[in-house]
């Protein structure tokens, strides 16, 4: 292998006092394909932003070809031969493949000043063609597949000469063939002496594109090692590190009743396909997998939001097929959705009126209300869950974010709802109010209802389920219960990789 | 806060417009009594507004719109018109309307909640469609029936005009705010995701809503013709504009969720204040002014739907 192309030397950065990165060394030679992994929040987003000139690390220097160089912008990073391609693609999708390829570039114009869009196309043709890609450039970007965008955003990044490609979970959104091809595309770079740094969640992926990998959690760079010398177990020991140290509340009893919501082979393209389980009054089943993996998309269409293509859904042993979210809260299917302030409330509106909503068409009168009824009704329920409001007529815009979740839950909860879905139910959430949340999931599932809980916080989904659901794109990849759920069970399920 | 703006303004235009209109008030009996005439006169006229006034509230509570309502009130007059008048007209003319009305309404309903047409675009063509339905069922007569009819001209009077306006302003609106029907349509319209998640059928309130807005259509339709007498083809072309302003002026947020219909009545009276006060003074206009003053009353909508939408970014956090 040549030279060192990058060396990071002690780089830190830290938001609001929270250190994302503690000081991280990282070297990168060229033409090498590094992987980059870590659980979410580990660091890895902040790195590539700080790599990208995005943020401005906080101390510590970038040695690029062993020159100190402060990125003041992402365009001196891509002067400087630094490519990123970010999970979000930013394109323009209603202009054509050319103009976004050529997007930041001077276009070939007229003498009088018009652009000749002749050589336009020519110029990109060329560009893609050095590629090995054969996408006709008069196509708008919107037209194009996932994988078509991508290779789209890498030839761009190649145009510019760059020497070092960042790729931030490239696959999220490709099929296996995509992948394959994204991955012939990346080796071709890698001969071109192309250095490439691969940020995943998919240990697989890692496993067969790099020549390195450094594991990141907490925001450090816990281990660093060769591909072709570490196996997996290896890295998921080091991505996960910490011993399991919360405590999670059991006071519930442990057997379990009889099933309350049932799915059998339901599909829903290209969501997740072919699920199967039972969810049993007084449980606990925990979902877990990447963002992506198809937990809520699942969760809605059970919840009636969008209707599921094939497959049958039992709920209380009837079958289920509901039409609106109205038709699943009225026959005991409640769910708690994962962007609070999107999905949850109206921001405007009091703490009274977000937490009635949920129940108070039980208590009306000839569509009345009763405000006493109802006020008392709410109170209590602020008492029982222990929300914290000076009034109940406050905006719930006001409260905290552990405040708010524990409204949402506050509104079902009057109902006595059989089957609860839970999405992401303590992200964003206080340490103190988690703990609160988690001792309420408890003990609902102590009073007989089934509770699903979708988490991407590993130690809660551990910590509170019975048995665990992991999802890989869109299937069930493995069922953990007992002994067999760890930390490194999960990671393997979620990233393809059943560990039987 | 609010209202006493609004009434602030109210009675600012109820001085100045007689001292322009040279009214002489003497002593305090007789601004009692020039007060309670006016007043009277002002709401047996603005009837048909305050109605629709009702309707637009809730339809922008569900940070919908809707253009359509006078064009409604048009037709609905229009083929109320067709029948004979008598004393069958009550069986005949006046539930067919009501039937037109709720009809016409649920069209709106239908076009912006099931086949997702955002509610200006949808209600735009409705006002046009409604309209040239007006022109298809009269062509270019002008039909007089009402006054024929036993007992009609009472929806036009002032005892007539208030008993409706009571009747859906107190009963209603009082009924509404207590009930969990307006606060699913808050939600609606504050946040049309949360509301679908916390199970509310956002389509079919939506539907309700602008029904309402097509009932409302019906009752203006009657105040309307009791009074006018008449209708043609293109009778009261433009007051969708009056009404929107003057819901908009009373604190009913167009961004949806919020509002209130005591605001939107005191916005319609400060409107037809404003109409009847610039009618007053076209005498003492002439003489005073370049041009004519009643030609200035589009100018001062516009300046007051301006005012109106400011006041309510400026005091959206508090309740009005």
């Amino acid at each position: 292998m040549s030279g060192l192309l990058l060396e990071l030397d002690s780089i830190a950065k830290s938001f609001g006092g929270i250190a994302a990165l503690k000081p991280v060394q990282l070297k990168l030679r060229a033409g090498e394909v590094l992987g980059l992994v870590g659980e979410n929040g580990a660091g890895k987003s902040t790195l590539i932003k700080i790599l990208s000139g995005v943020e401005r690390p906080d101390s510590g220097q970038i040695l690029w070809n062993g020159h100190a160089v402060a990125f003041e912008s992402p365009f001196q990073a891509l002067e400087a031969g630094i490519a990123t391609i970010h999970q979000e693609l930013a394109y323009f999708g209603r202009l054509s493949v050319a103009e976004n390829l050529m997007m930041g570039d001077p276009w070939p114009r007229y003498r009088w000043g018009g652009v000749n869009w002749k050589d336009l196309h020519r110029e990109a043709k060329t560009r893609l063609n050095r590629c090995g890609l054969n996408i006709p450039t008069h196509r708008l970007f919107n037209e194009l597949s996932s994988a078509q965008k991508q290779e789209i955003a890498i030839a761009r990044a190649l145009s510019r000469k760059s020497r070092l490609l960042i790729l931030d979970e490239p696959t999220a959104s490709l099929s296996e063939p995509e992948v394959e091809r994204l991955f012939s595309q990346l080796n071709k770079l890698r001969r071109q002496g192309v250095s490439i740094l691969y940020v995943s969640h998919r240990l697989d992926e890692i496993l067969e594109l790099t020549d390195r990998v450094a594991v990141l959690r907490d925001g450090e760079l816990v281990a660093s090692y060769s591909t072709n010398s570490v196996d997996l177990n290896r890295i998921v020991k080091d991505m996960v590190g910490r011993p399991l140290d919360q405590v999670f509340p059991r006071n519930r009893a442990s057997e379990i009743g009889s099933p309350m919501l049932e799915l059998r082979g339901v599909s829903r393209s290209p969501f997740f396909y072919d699920i199967s389980f039972k969810a049993h009054a007084g449980e606990i089943v925990g979902l877990a997998g990447l963002v992506g993996a198809g937990r809520s998309g699942l969760a809605r269409a059970i919840y009636g939001l969008y209707p599921i293509e094939s497959g049958k859904m039992c709920l209380l042993g009837r079958e289920w097929r509901p039409r609106s979210p109205c038709e699943a809260v009225r026959s005991g299917l409640v769910y708690l959705p994962e962007e609070r302030k999107r999905q949850g409330f109206v921001l405007d509106h009091s703490v009274r009126d977000s937490i009635s909503i949920g129940f108070s068409d039980l208590i009306t009168k000839c569509g009345l209300i009763p405000r006493r009824l109802e006020d008392s009704r709410v109170e209590a329920a602020c008492r029982r869950f222990s929300i914290r409001t000076s009034s109940i007529r406050q905006p719930i815009r006001t409260l905290s974010g552990g405040n708010q979740q524990k409204c949402l839950l506050a509104r079902w909860l009057d109902r006595d709802p059989a089957v609860i879905v839970l999405d992401e139910p303590t992200r964003g959430v206080d340490i103190g109010a988690k703990a609160e949340i988690h001792a309420l999931i408890d003990q609902l599932a102590g009073q007989g209802k089934a509770v699903l809980l979708i988490s991407s916080d590993l130690p809660e989904v551990l910590g509170m389920s019975d048995r665990i659901l992991v999802m890989h794109r869109g299937r069930v990849s493995d069922e953990l219960r007992g002994e067999r759920m760890t930390q490194e069970n999960v990671i393997m399920a979620a990233s393809g990789m059943c560990a039987k | 806060m609010r209202y006493s703006i609004l009434l602030l303004i109210l009675f600012a235009e109820i001085g100045l417009f007689t001292v322009i209109g040279g009214q002489r008030v003497d002593s305090m009996s007789e601004i009692g009594r020039y007060l309670t005439l006016y007043f009277s006169d002002i709401l047996a006229q603005s009837a048909p507004v305050l109605l629709l006034a009702f309707g637009m509230t809730l339809v922008l509570m569900t940070a919908g719109i809707d253009l359509s309502v006078a064009s409604m009130v048009a037709l609905i007059a229009c083929v109320m018109s067709s029948f004979d008048p008598g004393i069958g007209f009550w069986w005949t003319a006046v539930p067919v309307g009501l039937v037109l009305g709720l009809l016409l309404g649920l069209t709106n309903g239908l076009l912006i909640a099931r086949l997702d047409i955002p509610p200006i675009i949808a209600t735009l063509g409705t006002m046009i469609l409604y309209r040239g339905l007006c022109f298809v069922v009269m062509g270019d007569l002008e039909k007089a029936p009402f006054l024929d009819v036993p007992g009609y001209e009472w929806f036009g009077q002032f005892l007539g005009a208030v008993f409706v306006i009571a009747m859906i302003y107190l009963a209603a609106g009082s009924y509404l705010n207590g009930s969990r029907w307006l606060r699913e349509i808050l939600m609606i319209g504050g946040n049309r995701v949360a509301a679908r998640y916390a199970g509310v059928p956002v389509t079919r309130r939506l539907c309700e809503v602008y029904a309402v807005a097509g009932f409302m259509a019906f009752l203006a339709a009657l105040c309307f013709t009791a009074r006018n007498s008449s209708v043609s083809g293109s009778s009261l072309t433009g007051l969708e504009l009056h009404v929107i302003v003057a819901v908009v002026l009373g604190g009913t947020r167009v961004q949806g969720g919020a509002g209130t219909w005591i605001g939107s009545f005191l916005g319609v009276l400060i409107l037809s204040v404003l109409d009847e006060g610039l009618r007053g003074a076209s005498v003492w206009g002439e003489k005073h002014l370049p041009f004519k003053i009643s030609h200035i009353e589009f100018l001062v909508l516009g300046v007051l739907l301006a005012a109106g939408v400011w006041m309510n970014t400026r005091f959206q956090d508090r309740n009005p």
